[in-house]
């Protein structure tokens, strides 16, 4: 016993003792835990307390998932729907919106049992179908940016293809210097009360009101992919003068744009397009693309997921919800490119 | 009793072990994050494997699911069908076994995926055999087509999710690598920073420890020189601490001792040089008092007239005066003699007897008588001159002056480790309170007619050193005794 323990006396000393082991043994356990915790953080391995968000359904979105600010902006919007309506989202493809692929990504779909499909169509008999064979197997389908309302599909959420023909023919009367006009349309998808026969009604009632000074003197009809199209369209340019094309898909818009640009048309004739698809929008910065109407795919995205969640909940839906349409010039470029890239993927 | 801490202490045995436990702390500390680390990474790799695997092994079963329908097809019996559906059974149950997962698991959408397409893939496989064995028209390439996509679906739903899981595993391992090798890097740095802590705490602790100890032992050292001020700082309540303390207070004490010891000294020598000065200043006194008189009657003119009286009265022969003129001079010679020389008792004696013999003649021998009864071996004993004269004189003229026959006598015998002188007389005495008073007054240095008892006591205090030497005392039946105690020189 120690100088000290005499005069503080031997239960005090126990006591303190007592206490300082303990203390030592609390100080090392807890450092014990204290490390296990901080290795298991840093290696990732969840909590075992945590509890995270379970999904209800289970939801295949057949959109592109190409790397651009338009799909990306769309995805965005549907994954932050999905987490917030307990919706499992997987983006099942294809890449590029090719309608094979489409078609293939349905029968995926249906194979693995899918709750409900978010669906990026083309105006395609085979897509059509391919919605039918997923409804009729107990998968609902919404689709998005173009409406089949004849395909099975149980809701869209998009544009509407009147609205959007009307916008632009809108701009295009406000446009000084243009009077001939000539509007292109996919060969495959348009048809008697197609969407692109819609925007062209849309585009008319535009031009109509514009009191005769913009006429709309050529409608082509030509597949917006192929290469042989561009014969119809040096077969445009030497019919007669032509100040202004219109384009009804974003694709016929690329097409159309590479045209002009491989002809060193630029500035003669001023494009109206279709999309924010990211070639357009370098057209655009390009001063080849004069102009194109969409609408903001984030909110589309969003929308589609809450529309389907309420589809596979039983709940009252519309069965189309029309998305706001703009109008995007040159200047609005970077503008739209910091609103798709400012939200993390 | 001071009041201890529960976790602190103050002991440097205390200090010492709580700085070691400290620095092992941080080894611990760095020691248990490895070893999680460690642990945790071999989990997940082990996850990462058995996933891996799961998945292949499933892709595999895929394959042979197509393998084992084809052949039911093309063989057509029982074996190859019961091959076909238990084969097709493993695979479902593998299929539900991974669906077991949590919904929470990052891949299990891939899991349920890969669960109903298999559960498809069976289903379609069952409804061709099905068909075939009823010879249905629904049985078909496009029926076996469709059974062999899905089979591709699946296979492309594993490939992309050990591909995701690959993927994810990569960033992960990429961010985890980089954070092993921060943490490596804070380890190594923990590491060195406890060693360069303990290291610190260590120097501290002994430059602590010593540092007092070395002042200490300085002060010890101007301590014994007889620096008593010397004190050493307290800077903590530890061992060394409450023995500086200690030190402090002993020094302290030790100065404050010493100071009165010296203060006491001091005081001492102080009174002795007082009393030895008294002593030279009487001596002085009675010097100066002699020179006095021997300034006032020239010695020898005296003592000549004396002698040329004592011739006359020869020749004349008148025998009593020539004796008593002799006596006469020899008192005086006596008296003049250098007052601080002791005498011996003898010659003492022999002046009383002169003394008396000039009373004798004075006022006749009738007068009173006169004895000594002294031991012969106290004659040598020294004493102060004109100690016992006075006391006659006092004899006679208080105590017989008024009548005639008395007796004085002086008496000297030894008494325990004293010699005892005694003038006695048988004359009318003194009673108690008087002799008291006159006692009293003669310590104050006579007033009035005590001034011969005075100057005796006076003389006799110096001599023997004790404060009362003399003694009056009634006589056995009447008269006075004075008896004096003088001590016994060798």
């Amino acid at each position: 016993m120690s100088y000290e323990d005499v005069r503080t006396g031997t239960s005090q000393v126990v006591l303190a003792k007592a206490v300082r082991l303990l203390l030592v043994g609390s100080l090392l356990v807890g450092g014990f835990y204290l490390a296990e915790r901080i290795a298991r953080r840093l290696v990732g391995l969840p909590e075992r307390n945590v509890v995270l968000r379970e999904y209800s359904w289970r939801v295949f979105a057949i959109v592109p998932t190409m790397d651009d600010g338009y799909w990306h902006e769309m995805r965005i919007g549907m994954r932050e729907a999905a987490h917030r309506a307990h919706v499992g989202l997987e983006f099942i493809g294809p890449r590029y919106p090719n309608p094979d692929h489409i078609v293939d990504r349905f029968e995926q779909a249906i194979a693995a049992k899918a709750d409900g499909i978010i669906c990026y169509a083309e105006d395609l008999p085979a897509v059509a179908s391919a919605i039918g064979r997923a409804d009729r197997a107990g998968i609902p389908v919404v689709t998005i940016g173009l409406d089949l309302p004849e395909s099975g599909r149980r809701s869209y959420v998009g544009p509407d293809p009147f609205q959007m023909g009307y916008e632009v023919g809108r701009a295009l009367a406000m446009e000084p210097g243009i009077a001939e006009v000539a509007v292109v349309l996919d060969a495959a998808a348009f048809r008697p009360g197609s969407s692109q026969d819609r925007y062209l009604s849309g585009l008319r009632r535009a031009v109509g009101s514009a009191r005769g000074r913009v006429r709309l003197r050529r409608v082509v009809l030509a597949e917006a992919v192929a290469a042989e199209a561009e014969a119809e369209w040096e077969a445009l340019f030497a019919g007669g003068r032509i100040d202004a094309i219109c384009c009804a898909s974003p694709e016929s818009t690329l097409r159309v744009a590479g045209f002009l640009a491989k002809r060193g048309l630029k500035g003669r004739v001023a494009l109206f397009g279709m999309g924010l698809l990211p070639e357009t929008l370098w057209f655009m910065r390009q001063e080849i693309v004069t102009a194109t109407a969409a609408s903001y795919p984030y909110a589309m995205g969003s929308d589609a997921v809450f529309l389907l969640a309420d589809i596979l909940a039983g709940r009252s839906h519309p069965t189309k919800i029309i998305s706001g349409i703009q109008v995007f010039r040159r200047e609005d470029v970077d503008g739209v490119l910091q609103r798709f890239w400012s939200r993390g993927d | 009793m001071e009041q201890r801490s529960l976790v602190l202490s103050e002991s440097f045995s205390g200090r010492i072990t709580w700085a070691f436990f400290g620095a092992l702390s941080i080894f611990a500390f760095a020691s248990f994050l490895s070893y999680h680390l460690y642990q945790h990474l071999i989990i997940r790799s082990n996850q990462l494997l058995q996933t891996s695997m799961a998945w292949v092994r499933l892709s595999e079963d895929v394959e042979k699911l197509e393998t084992a329908l084809e052949k039911s097809l093309v063989i057509g019996d029982e074996r190859s069908r019961d091959s076909f559906l238990a084969l097709a059974e493993r695979v479902r149950g593998e299929a539900l076994a991974l669906a077991r997962e949590p919904s929470l698991h990052p891949d299990a959408l891939a899991y349920e995926d890969v669960r109903t397409m298999l559960e498809t893939m069976v289903e379609r496989g069952l409804t061709i055999l099905e068909a075939k064995g009823n010879g249905s028209a629904t049985f078909g390439p496009e029926s076996f087509r469709a059974f062999s996509t899905t089979g591709e679906y699946l296979r492309a739903r594993i490939h992309l999710g050990v591909m995701d899981l690959l993927r994810r595993e990569h960033l992960n391992y990429r961010l985890i690598s980089t954070r092993l090798e921060l943490i490596g890097k804070a380890a190594l740095g923990l590491i060195l920073g406890g060693l360069v802590l303990a290291g610190a705490v260590l120097i501290t602790l002994s430059h602590r420890l010593t540092r007092p100890l070395a002042e200490l032992a300085e002060a010890a050292r101007k301590v014994s020189q007889g620096d008593f001020s010397q004190r050493v700082r307290v800077r903590a309540g530890d061992e060394v601490g409450r023995v500086a303390e200690a030190f402090n207070r002993m020094a302290q004490a030790l100065g404050r001792m010493v100071a009165d010891l010296q203060e006491k000294g001091a005081l001492e020598v102080r009174l002795r040089e007082r009393e030895l000065e008294n002593l030279i200043m009487q001596n002085r006194l009675q010097e100066a008092r002699l020179e006095a008189l021997q300034a006032q009657i020239d010695p020898h003119f005296f003592f000549n007239a004396l002698n040329t009286g004592v011739h006359l009265a020869n020749l004349e022969e008148a025998e009593r005066t020539a004796a008593f003129l002799e006596k006469m001079g020899r008192i005086f010679r006596y008296r003049l003699r250098n007052p601080g020389r002791a005498v011996a008792l003898e010659e003492e004696l022999n002046h009383v007897q002169d003394y008396v013999a000039l009373l004798h003649m004075r006022f006749g021998e009738e007068a009173f008588s006169y004895r000594t009864e002294v031991e012969a071996s106290l004659l040598d004993v020294l004493l102060p001159p004109l100690t016992l004269q006075p006391l006659v004189e006092n004899a006679y003229r208080h105590g017989l002056s008024d009548s005639s026959g008395g007796q004085i006598v002086i008496r000297g015998y030894r008494q325990k480790d004293e010699i005892v002188i005694e003038v006695a007389d048988d004359g009318r005495g003194i009673p108690p309170e008087t002799a008291a008073r006159v006692l009293a007054s003669a310590a104050e240095n006579g007033v009035g007619g005590v001034r011969g008892l005075a100057n005796v006591v006076a003389r006799l205090r110096l001599w023997t050193g004790n404060e009362h030497p003399v003694e009056i005392l009634p006589g056995p039946e009447r008269g006075t005794i004075v008896r004096l105690h003088l001590p016994i020189r060798e």
